[in-house]
C-alpha cells in the first residue's frame, strides 16, 4: 500500500475475476477491524458517549481557549484538526459487542467470540500513506485516545510499526461508489463556498450600471479566486492520463497513454 | 559546533553541495560481478566524501575534480549483492524510474519511448558523477576511469552526459535555461556542524528556523518522525547512504519564451512580474513573499535573508501564488500545522544545467539539447521526491487548485490552468485573478533512474563483495 | 443520535453470509464476483439514487488475529459490510434503494442468511435494520449538504472557470452582458450526474 501505488491506481487491476476496490476516483474507502477486550470496549463506549455530549453542548467550532484541555480529552481538538486537514468526507466508528453480531437465524451458527470489535470506516481523499501519516503526525493523541483500548494496540508513534498495524487490520473494500468521484473533500468545500458567493453576487449584480458592476465583479472575483479548483477523475497516473500538449508548439507527437 | 554526522563516511555533494562549474556523468554498465567489483575497487581511492576541504600551506584544499558513485537496483544485482539485501530495498527503488513512469506523470511528451536510449534500456548500473574546476580536470578524471574500465572485461561505458553552470555574459551563473536563478532553498541538515540559515530548515514553535533531522536524508539517522528511516539490510550497507533521483529534463525554451511573451502582454503586471509569479521568485531569485513588487539584489545576495519567509502571512497567495513552483515544492507553514507535513517531503537538490544558454531576447528553440539534470537526494524516494512529483507538482489539491499542475514542470492536459491571484488592495485590473490557460509542455523527461549513494564503508564492502546478511 | 450528523446518516450494516463449507460455490466468492461484474461510477446501479454520497461493500472473511498475547478469535460466518452516507430518513432511503435496483440487491444479498428477497420493500427494510449496527461516532465534513447540492456546486465551479477565462480583459458593458447570459445558463439544469467524473 505504497503512496504511489494508491495514488496511481484508479481502481485496481480488474483483469480476472477479482479486484480490490479501495479507490474510486479521488476517494479511498478504508475499513479497519480491531478486537477489544469487553471491559475496555465498555470504557470506549462511555468515551464515545462523552465525545457526543461534548459536541452537542459546546458545538464544533466554538471552543474557548481555557477549555483546551477539555477540548483535547473530548476529541474536539482532533475534530477541528481533521476539518483543517480537509481530507475526510465521512468517517464512522462502530462498536459491536461479541454477542451482538447480527443474528438472522435461518441456519446461521451463533457466534462465539472472545472479543468485542470496532469497525472504523472512512471515506477520504488522498493516498493511504498521507492519511496514516496525518494520523501519526498531526492527531496522534486523538487517534490513540480511541484505539488505545484495542488489543495489542500499536501507538501512532513511531510511524512505521503503526502503518504495519493498520495494514494488518485493514479489510479491503470490494465495491466502492462515490457520487462525485472527481472531487476531493477540498474540491467539494470550495465548490459549495463558490456557489454561496455566486448566488449572493448574481442577485445584486445584474441590476447595477456597468461601471458599478465592473467594480463589484472585481470584489466577487477576489473572494472566489481560490475556489476555482479544476475537478474530474483524471488525476493519478493509473487513470487515463492523456497528456496532450498543443502539438504545434514544440513538435512533440501527442501520445495517448494507457 | 561539531558535526555528529560522519562526514568522511558520507559521500560528497550530499549534505554540502559542490561548487564547480563543470560536471560530467558517466554511465557504467556491469556484465560480470567480479569485473564490476574490481572496477569499483580501482576507483575507490578517488571517491570524494563530505569531509570539509581544509586549507593547508596556502592552498585552499579544494581538489581540481571530485568523483562520486551511485548504484541502481539493477546495478546491485549486477554487482552480486546478496539476495536478502536486494529484497530489502524499498519497492520504488527496486522498480526503478522507468517502471514508475506513469505514476510519476512521465507520460505524453515525457514518456519513456522518448527517453535517451541509455535510460530506456535500463543500462545504467553505476552512475559516476565528476565535478571539475575546468574541462581539463574533467577530462583527466574521465580518462583515468576509462582506463580502469578498459582493464576489466565485463564493465563498459554505456554513455555519458555533460553538464555545467550556464555561462552568461562572461561568467558562470546559477541560472537555468528559462532564465531563473536556481538553487536557493536547499534544506539545512542537522549534525553537519555548520550553522543553518533562516528559511531552509523547519519552523519551530517560537518562529525560529531549525535544521531538519538528518534521517530525512541520511540513512541510519533519526528522521522527523523520530524513527530511523526504512533502510536496506545489513546496517553497514545502509548506514550513511542516501537515495538519489536522477532525471534528465529537457526544457522547451522557445515555447516558454513565447508563452511568457504572449501572456506577459495580457497580464497587467507585465512580463517580469508574471515570470516571477510562475515560480515564486523574480529572475534573480528574490522571493515574492519578501519583495512582491520588484527584484531586490541586496536581499537576494544575503543568504540570511533570501529564504527567510513564511506563507501563513499570505494565505490567499496574493504575493506568491498558491500554485507557484517554490510554494508547491515546499509549502512551509501553509499546511496549517506549522510545516509539520512539509518537513516530511523535503529533498536536497544537486542538479546542474546542460546545453548552451540561449541569449536574452532570442526566441530560442525547443529542439536543441538543453535542459536540466535534476538530482534529488532523500532517505525515501517514495515519501519525498515521488510525493512532491505526484501530489504537489502534478496535482493541486493541497493548494486549493484541484487538478491543476505546476506550470513549469507539470505534465499538462488541455484543460490545465494556473491562477495568478488578484490583490484586494489594488483598484486596477490587478485586483482580479488572472488565469493562464492553454499551457504548453515546458519540461519533458528524457531519462533518468533511481540510485543508491552508499557510504564509504558500505562502498568498500560492495566493491569487495563482502556484504553479508543473516 | 449517533448515526446522524446534521441531515447526514451514517448507515453501517453487517449481514451474515451463508457458510461456505456447506454451500458451493463459496458464497463470499460469489458476492465478490458479482460486485466485480457490476459497473462503477455513473454506470453503477447505485447512481440511480441521488441520496447517497458514498457506498461501500466489503466481505469480512474473518476477524484479524493480533498475535500473542491476544487470543485467536474466529467468526463462524463471514459478514458483508455495507456502509452508506446519505441524507434523509433511513426507512425512506432503504425503500427507495430496493425499489431502484432490485437485481443489484439480490445479487449482493442473495447469499445472506435471512434475506427476504426484493418483492416487499418493507421486508427488505426490516431485514437491513436487523443487520444494522449503531454507529458510535460519526464525522461528516458537510453534515447538511446533499448530493444534489454538491453536484450543482461542482458544475457551477467548472462553468465559472470557463467564464472567467473567456471574459478576461473584457470591458465593463460587454462583461456584464456576458455575465447575464452566464447566469441564465447556470440556472438551467445541472449537467453533472451522480457518479460521473
Amino acid at each position: 500500500m505504497l503512496a504511489a501505488d494508491v495514488a496511481g491506481t484508479g481502481r485496481g487491476d480488474s483483469i480476472g475475476s477479482y479486484r480490490m476496490a479501495n479507490v474510486e476516483g479521488k476517494a479511498y474507502a478504508i475499513n479497519v477491524v480491531t478486537p477489544l477486550v469487553p471491559w475496555k470496549a465498555f470504557i470506549l463506549r462511555i468515551y464515545f458517549w462523552v465525545i457526543l455530549q461534548a459536541i452537542k453542548l459546546v458545538g464544533f467550532l466554538d471552543i474557548p481557549r481555557r477549555f483546551s484541555f477539555l477540548a483535547s480529552v473530548t476529541l474536539i481538538r482532533t475534530q477541528l484538526d481533521l476539518k483543517k486537514l480537509s481530507f475526510i468526507y465521512f468517517a464512522r466508528w462502530t462498536l459491536i459487542g461479541r454477542k451482538n453480531f447480527p443474528y438472522l437465524g435461518d441456519g446461521q451458527p451463533v457466534e462465539d467470540l472472545k472479543y468485542d470489535y470496532m469497525i472504523f470506516c472512512s471515506n477520504f481523499t488522498g493516498t493511504w500513506d498521507a492519511y496514516i501519516d496525518a494520523f501519526s503526525q498531526i492527531i496522534p493523541a486523538g487517534i490513540d485516545g480511541i484505539w488505545q483500548w484495542t488489543v495489542n494496540y500499536q501507538r501512532t508513534q513511531p510511524l512505521t510499526p503503526f502503518k504495519k498495524h493498520i495494514a494488518a487490520n485493514q479489510a479491503d473494500t470490494d465495491y466502492y461508489y462515490s457520487a462525485y468521484p472527481g472531487a476531493s473533500t477540498t474540491d467539494v468545500r470550495l465548490a459549495l463556498e463558490l456557489e454561496a458567493k455566486f448566488t449572493e453576487f448574481a442577485e445584486s449584480a445584474l441590476a447595477m450600471p456597468p461601471e458599478k458592476f465592473d467594480a463589484a465583479y472585481s470584489d466577487f472575483l477576489i473572494q472566489i479566486q481560490n475556489n476555482l479548483a479544476t475537478t474530474g477523475h483524471d488525476v493519478g497516473a493509473g487513470a487515463r492520463d492523456e497528456s496532450i500538449s498543443p502539438g504545434d508548439q514544440h513538435g512533440c507527437d501527442t501520445a495517448e497513454v494507457r | 559546533m561539531s558535526p555528529q554526522l560522519e562526514l568522511n563516511d558520507i559521500q560528497g555533494n550530499t549534505v554540502f553541495g559542490y561548487r564547480f562549474p563543470h560536471t560530467r556523468y558517466l554511465f557504467i554498465r556491469v556484465d560480470r560481478v567480479e569485473s564490476g567489483r574490481r572496477f569499483l575497487r580501482s576507483i575507490l581511492a578517488d571517491v570524494t566524501t563530505s569531509a570539509r576541504w581544509e586549507s593547508r600551506n596556502g592552498s585552499s584544499g579544494k581538489p581540481s575534480s571530485t568523483l562520486n558513485v551511485a548504484i541502481s537496483y539493477a546495478g546491485f544485482v549486477a554487482l552480486g549483492l546478496p539476495a536478502r539485501s536486494l529484497a530489502s530495498f524499498p519497492c520504488e527503488y527496486q522498480q526503478g524510474m522507468l517502471a514508475r513512469a506513469t505514476l510519476n506523470h512521465d507520460t505524453g511528451c515525457s514518456e519513456p519511448s522518448r527517453w535517451d536510449e541509455v535510460w530506456r534500456t535500463g543500462a545504467v548500473h553505476v552512475l559516476l558523477s565528476i565535478y571539475g574546476r575546468d574541462v581539463a580536470a574533467l577530462d583527466e578524471k574521465t580518462s583515468r576511469i576509462e582506463h580502469a574500465i578498459a582493464e576489466f572485461e565485463g564493465v563498459s561505458l554505456a554513455g555519458r552526459q555533460g553538464a555545467g553552470k550556464l555561462f552568461i555574459d562572461g561568467e558562470y551563473t546559477e541560472r537555468e535555461h528559462f532564465g531563473y536563478r536556481d538553487g536557493i532553498g536547499n534544506p539545512d541538515v542537522d549534525g553537519t556542524g555548520v550553522a543553518g540559515r533562516p528559511g531552509r530548515g523547519k519552523l519551530s514553535a517560537d518562529g525560529s528556523w531549525l535544521p531538519l533531522a538528518a534521517g530525512e536524508f541520511i540513512l541510519g539517522q533519526p528522521d522527523e518522525a523520530q524513527e530511523n528511516p526504512i533502510a536496506p539490510v545489513p546496517v553497514q550497507l545502509a548506514r550513511n547512504g542516501t537515495f538519489m533521483v536522477f532525471r534528465k529534463l529537457h526544457q522547451n525554451v522557445a515555447s516558454f519564451r513565447r508563452y511568457l511573451g504572449e501572456q506577459g502582454r495580457l497580464y497587467a503586471g507585465g512580463r517580469d512580474l508574471l515570470a516571477a509569479k510562475f515560480v515564486g521568485r523574480w529572475w534573480d531569485g528574490t522571493p515574492l513573499e519578501l519583495s512582491p513588487d520588484r527584484a531586490d539584489p541586496a536581499l537576494v545576495g544575503d543568504e540570511n535573508r533570501n529564504n527567510d519567509f513564511r506563507y501563513t502571512v499570505d494565505p490567499e497567495g496574493v504575493r506568491c501564488p498558491l500554485s507557484s513552483h517554490i510554494r508547491r515544492a515546499n509549502p512551509r507553514d501553509a499546511d496549517g500545522f506549522g510545516g509539520t507535513i512539509a518537513n516530511r517531503h523535503r529533498i536536497i537538490r544537486r542538479g546542474v544545467s546542460y546545453g548552451p544558454w540561449t541569449p536574452e531576447g532570442k526566441p530560442g528553440d525547443d529542439e536543441s539539447e538543453h535542459g536540466f539534470i535534476f538530482v534529488a537526494l532523500n532517505a525515501s524516494i517514495e515519501r519525498q521526491f515521488e510525493f512532491v512529483q505526484q501530489q504537489w507538482m502534478n496535482y493541486g489539491n493541497d493548494f486549493l487548485q484541484g487538478n491543476d499542475r505546476d506550470l513549469l514542470v507539470g505534465t499538462h492536459r488541455p484543460q490545465d490552468k494556473m491562477v495568478i491571484q488578484g490583490d484586494p488592495a489594488r483598484r486596477d485590473v490587478l485586483k482580479r485573478p488572472f488565469l493562464c490557460t492553454g499551457l504548453p509542455q515546458f519540461v519533458e523527461t528524457r531519462g533518468g533512474d533511481y540510485f543508491f549513494v552508499p557510504g564509504m564503508n558500505a562502498l568498500r564492502h560492495i566493491a569487495n563483495g563482502t556484504v553479508e546478511t543473516h | 443520535m449517533p448515526n446522524v450528523s446534521g441531515s447526514s446518516y451514517g448507515l453501517t450494516v453487517l449481514s451474515p453470509i451463508r457458510d461456505e463449507r456447506r454451500h458451493a460455490p463459496s458464497p463470499p466468492a460469489a458476492i465478490r464476483a458479482y460486485l466485480n461484474s457490476v459497473g462503477t461510477g455513473k454506470d453503477s446501479p447505485l447512481a440511480r439514487l441521488a441520496a447517497h454520497h458514498f457506498v461501500r461493500f466489503a466481505v469480512i472473511d474473518d476477524v484479524f488475529f493480533e498475535a500473542y498475547p491476544a487470543h485467536a478469535d474466529h467468526l463462524r460466518s463471514p459478514y458483508l459490510l455495507f456502509t452508506s452516507d446519505f441524507n434523509g430518513d433511513l426507512d425512506d432511503y432503504l425503500t427507495r434503494f430496493v425499489t431502484a435496483m432490485p437485481e443489484f440487491v439480490r445479487g449482493v444479498w442473495g447469499n445472506c442468511y435471512g434475506f427476504p428477497g426484493t418483492e416487499s420493500a418493507p421486508r427488505f427494510v426490516e431485514y437491513i435494520k436487523r443487520c444494522q449496527i449503531t454507529t458510535s461516532l460519526y464525522f461528516a465534513d458537510n453534515p447538511t449538504t446533499t448530493v444534489e447540492q454538491v453536484l450543482k456546486a461542482l458544475d457551477l465551479q467548472r462553468k465559472m472557470i470557463g467564464f472567467i477565462a473567456r471574459t478576461q480583459g473584457l470591458d465593463a458593458a460587454p462583461l456584464q452582458e456576458a455575465f447575464r447570459s452566464f447566469v441564465s445558463e447556470v440556472r438551467r439544469a445541472s449537467t453533472l450526474a451522480p457518479g460521473a467524473d
